[in-house]
Order: C-alpha cells, then structure tokens, then sequence
C-alpha cells in the first residue's frame, strides 16, 4: 500500500512538471516569433498606399444594415463607409458638407438648395443623383422611418433642379434642417426602395454609394467591407486606401483589448474603458490611442414635483457641492474632462462667453441653506425645510452607465457635507426608464446623454417646457422663448448672442447640472497608420477620416 | 414502456406551456418597454407610436399572449425587434455553436470526471484522493470569467498559441482548415466550461462510488473472490452511475442558456450571448424564443435521463 502511495505522488508530480515545462517550452518559441513583423521602428516614414487589409473590433453586436429602421451605433458606425453622410463634422463639432457639395438656405430658413458632388454611382453602377435625396425625403415621413420621419417632417416638397442640385421647400423655418437629416439619416437607393412597401421587414442587403461596399457578412459574427476604386472624394479620386476592412465583435471590452495586443485585431472601432487604454499605452511604439471629445456630456438633473427641489436655492446648494475636479479625476479617472458650461466645451464658439454653474463651495452651500431657512435643528446632520421635511433625496442611476458607483459616492459625500442627504438608488436600464422618463418618478437622476449635436439649434429638444424628455418637469417661461427663437434664426453669430442669453438663465434657474465630458479613445495597431479624429459619432470609423488610413 | 413514454410526453408537454406562459409575462412585465429605452431627443412620439405598432406593443398583454401562442402553433417565434429577422432564423444562427461548445465539454468532462471519480473513490481517504478534493473544490469554487481571463490572458496573449475571441477568423476558410480554425477558437471556451463543469461529475462519480462499495453485493463479489478491478468495472460501476448521468443530463440542459459569461468573454456566437444581448435591448421575442428552446432543452435532457437510469438500473420503475 506505501508503495502505491510513493506512486500516486509520484504521478502527480509528474503531471505537474509536464505541464510546467510543457509551458516554458512552448514560452521560448512564441517569444521569439512576436518579434519579426511587429518591429514597427522598422517603417517609420512611408507613404500612402492602396492596399492592405483592417481588422475592426466593435464591442456591440450592429442590429441589421439598414440603419434608416434602427438608430444602432454600431450598424451606423459600419455603415457609414458604405452609405456616406451628406454632412459631418470638423473639429470644433460643426456641421460641413461631405457627400453635399454646397448649399444655400434662404433668408427665412424656408428653402434649401443643395448640391452633391458629382460622379458617385450606387456600387450596382446606377448613378447616385438627388433623384435618390428626393426620394429618401419623401420615403421617410410616408413609412415612419427612425429619425429620418420626423428631420424630414417640415418638408413641403422637392423640387429637382438637375442630377446634383435639389430645392427642399420647408412648411416653417428651421435652421438646422440640413445639418440634422443630413448628418443623421442615410440617403435610400430610389431604385430598390420604390417598389419596397414594407422598410422595417424588407431584407436590405447593404447596397451604398460610399468608398466602401459590403462584401460579405454574418451576422454577429462579422461583416467585410470591399474598396470601391476611385472614388472620387477620397484622395483625389484615387478613392480609399485599405484594401479590406473587417468587423468583429468583441462583447467584452478587456478581451477586444487583448485581441488588438496580439495582433488579431487592428483597431478598435468602440470606445475603450480607461484600464483597457492603460493596457495599450504601455507599449507605445505598438499601439497608439486616439481621444476625442464626446458629442455628449453627464449631467444630474432636479426634479422639481418634489417640493424641495422645486425650490431654486436648494438647488443651488446642492450645484455648488458638485465638485467637478473630484469626479472627473477620481470617479471617471481621467476619463473625463470637466464641464461647468451649460453647454459643452466641444463646441468652442458657444463657450466663449464662459457663462458657468455655481463653482465648488461647501461652505457657500452652507451658507446659502442657512440663510434660506434650511436649518438641522435636531442635530441629526440633515437640514430640514420650514415644514419640518428633511433636505432628503434619491439619486437614481443605471448601473450599466461607466464609473457610477464612484460618480454617486462622492456626490452622496459632498452634499452630506452642507446638510444634504443622498440615498444612492441604482437600478438597471429599464426601471431608469420607467422611472425617470416614464413616471417622472424620482428626486434627483444622473445619467450620460449619448450625442447632443448642434446645439446653437437644437436644445429645444431636451430642455424646452413641453419636450418629452423635460424629465424634470421645469417651466421657464424665458429660456422657452430663447431655444424658440434660436431654432429659427439663420444667422449663426446670432444664434450664439441667442444661446449666451440661454445659459446665463440656465445656470440661474438650475433644471440640471451638466457636469463632464467623457474622453472616447480608440487603440489602433502601428501597423497602419494616416489616423485622424473629429469629435463624431464614430471615433476612428468615421468615413472622411478612415478613407486616409493605410498600411505602412 | 409505450404507456410511460407518453404520459411523460403529456408532462413534457404541461411544463413546456406552463413554463413559457410564465416567461412571457415575466418579460413583459418588465418596467420599461424596447421603444421607451431609445430615450433620444431625435425620435419624436409619432415615430414611437409606429415601432410600438410594428411591435405589437399597443395591443393588451392578452391580446399579445393568444398572438404569441397562435403564432407558435404555426411553428412560428414571431420577429426580432431588433434586427427585423425571423426569431427561428436567429436562434438557428447561434444555436449550432452552443450545442458544439456544450458537445466538447460534456464528453471531455465525462472522460476525464469519472475516471478520476471512481480512482479517487478506490482510494478514499488516502493522499491522492485528498489532493483530487483539494482540486475538485478549488474547480467548483472558482469564479468563471477570472478563469476565463486567466486563460485568455495564458494562452492567448502571453504565449500567443490561440485566438482570443470569436468562432473562426473571418473571413472563415473553406474544407478541413475551417474545421481546425474552429477547433482552435473552441479550446479556451471548452476549457473553462470544462474546469467549472468537471468538478461536480468528479465529485458526483467519487460519492456514490464509495456509498455503492459499501452495498451488500459488493462485499459478497469480493468474497467470492473477484478482482478489485472486475468488481468495480461489472459490478459497481453501472449502479455508480446514476447520479453523475442526472448531473450530467441537468448540466446539458442549463448550459444551452448558462454559458452567458463564457460565451460573452471568448465572443462566441452562441445562445448564452444572444440572451444577454436580447436582455440588454428588450427584444421580447428572441428572448422568448431562446427561453422556448431552454425549456425545451430542459424537459428533453430530463426524459433521456430518466430513461438511461430506467435501462441501467430495472429497479427503478418507469411507472412512477
């Protein structure tokens, strides 16, 4: 029986030597093969070429190609180097004319004439014309199409005044007509669609008139995209330069991550997390990361069918526990750039003014409480209102929303520190829903708006009395008459003057405290090279940008 | 037999409704529905009253619930919200990936669990049964995605042998390469399955294989003068079996919807994503469709099971 016992350890170490040394073994050879091919010191100055062939790794699973029936980031993301937006945006965030020409909009911001670029084709070799704008138009609105139903809704009628020059009669002024449905809706082939009766169930295989054309794809699995020879709007006609760009999905982040560290994948289409980003930038002569703003911003906002909250200074008060320097560095860890303007720093032109939300001051919050009557009579640490109610709150989150736990910590902290109770509520995307948007049913929420593009226009949306998403239930007489009125003023400094005026009452009234910039980085592999970024909807991905890639 | 099978298929039958009428409510009965989560400044309420028509979110639950059923009948899942296909078409995409996932890691498991079971239950109490515990506990107890990462990060990034993610590197290859391709995207996924799937086979074998050599018959084999080997392989083993064949059977069943964090983590395009992404996004009918097939699935897996017990072991009556 010892015998058999010597034999049983003896077995085992046996197996654990094996694998051990199966390991070191199987170390030396890898090791040695990382280097050739990888040395990238090897191809610093290189030129422009056609060819080579892109790994893309996308974090979410695009829903189906035909973007105009879901608004999906990751479809759009794909297919807008096969269906190219008439408009996009430059680096201060500004709407310029890409697939567009030129365009002219009259004085009363009632007719739009635009111009597209000539000799683009569908990739079926049917020439791409305003035939084809006219169309998607008037196909939106009949069929109820995701955002293109109501940008194009003011529409009267098109009038075509040769292949690339069409009229767009509006029924009242809007001044951002072109630069919404033009950055947002993707232009339909008339030719496929008019005998379509039913878009949302309709099998659209992808067909685009961009540098790029489908190739191939399987769904959630990954989708090839093929070059388009000389298109003519990327570099001089040459069209673009990567030969093929691939996409895959990668769920999770950490994983996409190690696939671009050993080389299966090129670069990352979605936006890395911070430690992810930490990874890549540790071996700098590999891997590059390209951070832009984002188009969009996190904010706490009041609900003002809470009494307390209803009140302006309570409000105030709570504002000036926010201490933006905190959130941005310890919370998002860097992530993150500060915003104390009630519109973001993105758009530069509207944040000259520097109009901005109370600054930090515990000892200001206590001070302005104190003296609007707000006082902790029973010396429990929370004040309590004239009526004996305790300055008490919710503050409800969705976990799913990045470094919230820190984000709603330090809030809870600081507002604690003037007499302010927080009790952290986080809850999963659909009860935020129905909650927040839905029943309205909370105290005060925080949360990350996705994109808010032009802004000099477009506020009216979010934060005028009647919009749907006036979550907070607010009624400002004033700042209802400046977003009015900025929707329809043509000129643009005007527009700014408008939107000054807006945020000096902004930051008085206090709905909601707009507080950071989130940071989007994108890795890519030094492999290729030619990368440029805008703050956009698709990072790296974005078609102006990618079509000046190559591979060293 | 024939008078069992087909009251047992009459259960099947009354659970499968029973369990599907309870999910489809639990899933609409969740706050919130898909249009209302697209909170978007560009989607005025017109454009949400026509997805909720598309849907067939505007009709009552009820009226939703005799559509579903009707429509199942026809052999029909009904459309995914999210991607506008067929939900069968959806499913059958993922569906034949799980199934190879969760085929390696049942047979490796078994391979390798119950070996190891019936060595260590031989030897109960000795050194190597105490170290094969000491590793059955450290398996059941480990936590997944850790185990997962670790490998990724091993063998993938570290000594770069396998693909990080994915089923194949696309575009897929044609013939034989394919099929190595996928074998080699498939071992960090079946290899973590395996290390959490393993342990309870190992331990379920090992257990009943020591209460079965304490059985009568046993000692009177061995005192007939039997070889140790013979009594185990002929006499214990079979009667051993029928815990691990119920874990085995129970294991199958839930890991057609269980391997969510697996699959998530090597990107493998199986139903355990499908559900978690079809979570995220509120699309009711592929969640209800990948329940159906987890019930299914289920009730299948536990008819076998039993069946298998009924032709190993004649004591155990199928009339019961």
């Amino acid at each position: 029986m010892k015998k058999r016992k010597i034999l049983a350890i003896l077995m085992v170490s046996i197996i654990i030597s094996a694998f051990v040394s199966g390991c070191a073994n199987d170390n030396t050879p890898a090791n040695n093969s990382e280097d050739p091919g990888q040395t990238p010191a090897d191809n610093t100055a290189s030129e422009p070429k056609v060819g080579g062939e892109l790994v893309v790794g996308i974090t979410g699973d695009p829903y189906s190609l035909a973007t105009w029936n879901s608004n999906d980031m990751n479809s759009s993301m794909i297919m807008n180097l096969v269906l190219p937006a008439l408009m996009v945006t430059d680096e201060n965030a500004n709407k310029v004319p890409y697939i567009v020409k030129d365009y002219n909009i009259s004085d009363d911001a009632l007719v739009y004439t635009v111009t597209i670029h000539d000799g683009l084709s569908w990739h079926d070799g049917v020439p791409f014309t305003v035939e084809d704008l006219a169309f998607t138009a008037d196909y939106a609105v009949k069929y109820k199409l995701g955002y293109g139903a109501d940008m194009y809704a003011s529409v009267e009628k098109t009038e075509i005044v040769d292949d690339t020059t069409i009229k767009y009669y509006l029924s009242s002024p809007q001044v951002n007509f072109l630069s919404q449905m033009g950055f947002w809706v993707d232009i339909m082939p008339k030719h496929v669609f008019e005998n379509v009766d039913d878009p949302a169930n309709y099998d659209y295989d992808g067909l685009g008139f961009g540098p790029y054309k489908v190739k191939d794809y399987v769904k959630g699995q990954y989708y090839v995209l093929e070059r388009v020879e000389n298109w003519p709007l990327a570099n001089d006609g040459q069209g673009a330069y990567l030969d093929t760009i691939t996409f895959r999905v990668f769920p999770d982040a950490n994983a996409l991550v190690l696939a671009i560290m050993n080389g299966e994948v090129d670069v990352s289409g979605s936006a890395l997390p911070i430690a992810a980003q930490k990874q890549l930038e540790a071996e700098p002569d590999k891997f590059g990361i390209e951070k832009v703003n984002s188009l969009g911003f996190g904010y706490f906002s009041f609900n003002y069918k809470n009494e307390l909250l209803s009140d302006q200074k309570v409000r105030e008060a709570i504002a000036m526990t926010i201490d933006r320097d905190a959130l941005v560095n310890i919370a998002i860890q860097g992530g993150a750039i500060k915003m104390d303007t009630p519109i973001s720093p993105v758009f530069p032109d509207l944040v000259k003014s520097d109009i901005k939300y109370p600054a930090f001051d515990i000892e200001g919050a206590n001070k302005l409480l104190d003296e609007a009557g707000y006082s902790d009579t029973n010396g429990d640490g929370v004040r309590e209102g004239k009526n004996g109610k305790l300055l008490e709150f919710d503050l409800i989150y969705r976990t799913s929303t990045a470094n919230i736990d820190s984000i709603a910590n330090i809030f809870k902290a600081n507002a604690e520190k003037a007499g302010i109770k927080i009790n952290l509520q986080p809850v999963d995307p659909a009860t935020y829903t129905d909650k927040v948007v839905k029943q309205k049913t909370f105290d005060i929420n925080v949360i990350d708006w996705g994109v808010i593009d032009d802004p000099d226009s477009s506020l009216s949306t979010i934060y005028k009395s009647d919009a749907a998403l006036n979550i907070m239930s607010y009624k400002n007489d004033k700042l209802d008459e400046l977003l009015e009125k900025s929707a329809s003023e043509p000129n643009y400094e005007k527009r700014i003057e408008i939107m000054n005026e807006f945020q000096k009452e902004f930051v008085k009234e206090l709905p909601s405290i707009n507080t950071w910039v989130r940071i989007n980085a994108y890795g890519y592999s030094k492999d290729f090279d030619g990368w440029e970024i805008t703050p956009g909807l698709y990072g790296l991905m974005d078609v102006k940008d990618l079509v000046k890639v190559y591979k060293k | 037999m024939a008078r069992y099978i087909t009251k047992r298929l009459l259960k099947a039958f009354l659970i499968f409704f029973v369990s599907i009428t309870i999910t489809f409510f639990i899933i609409r009965f969740m706050p919130s529905n898909p249009v209302d989560l697209l909170i978007d400044p560009k989607m005025g309420p017109e454009v949400q009253e026509a997805m909720m028509e598309e849907f067939g979110l505007d009709k009552t639950k009820g009226e939703q619930y005799i559509i579903f059923l009707k429509q199942l009948l026809q052999g029909n899942l009904g459309t995914s919200f999210k991607s506008r296909e067929p939900v069968s078409q959806v499913i059958m995409q993922k569906l034949p990936w799980t199934l190879l996932l969760l085929f390696i890691v049942v047979i490796l498991s078994l391979a390798v669990g119950i070996p190891i079971g019936v060595y260590s239950a031989k030897h109960r109490g000795k050194f190597s049964d105490k170290l094969i515990n000491i590793v059955v506990m450290v398996g059941i107890s480990v936590f997944v995605p850790f185990l997962a990462f670790l490998f990724l990060y091993l063998f993938s990034y570290y000594f770069k042998l396998l693909p990080t993610g994915g089923a194949y590197t696309p575009p897929p290859a044609k013939g034989i390469r394919y099929v190595i391709d996928v074998l080699k995207h498939a071992i960090l996924p079946s290899l973590t399955l395996f290390t959490a799937n393993v342990a309870s086979i190992l331990m379920y074998t090992r257990n009943s294989m020591i209460d079965v050599l304490e059985e009568d018959y046993i000692r009177t084999a061995y005192s007939k003068g039997v070889k140790e080997n013979k009594v185990i392989k002929v006499h214990a083993l079979k009667n051993a079996m029928i815990p691990t064949i119920t874990v085995t059977g129970l294991m199958m069943g839930s890991m057609v919807g269980g391997a969510v964090m697996t699959e998530s983590i090597f990107s493998w395009p199986g139903i355990g994503r499908l559900i978690y992404d079809s979570v995220s996004a509120l699309d009711y009918p592929v969640l209800q469709g990948s329940f159906i097939i987890l019930a299914l699935s289920v009730i299948i897996m536990n008819i076998i099971t039993d069946l298998i017990i009924a032709w190993i072991d004649p004591r155990i009556k199928l009339e019961g």
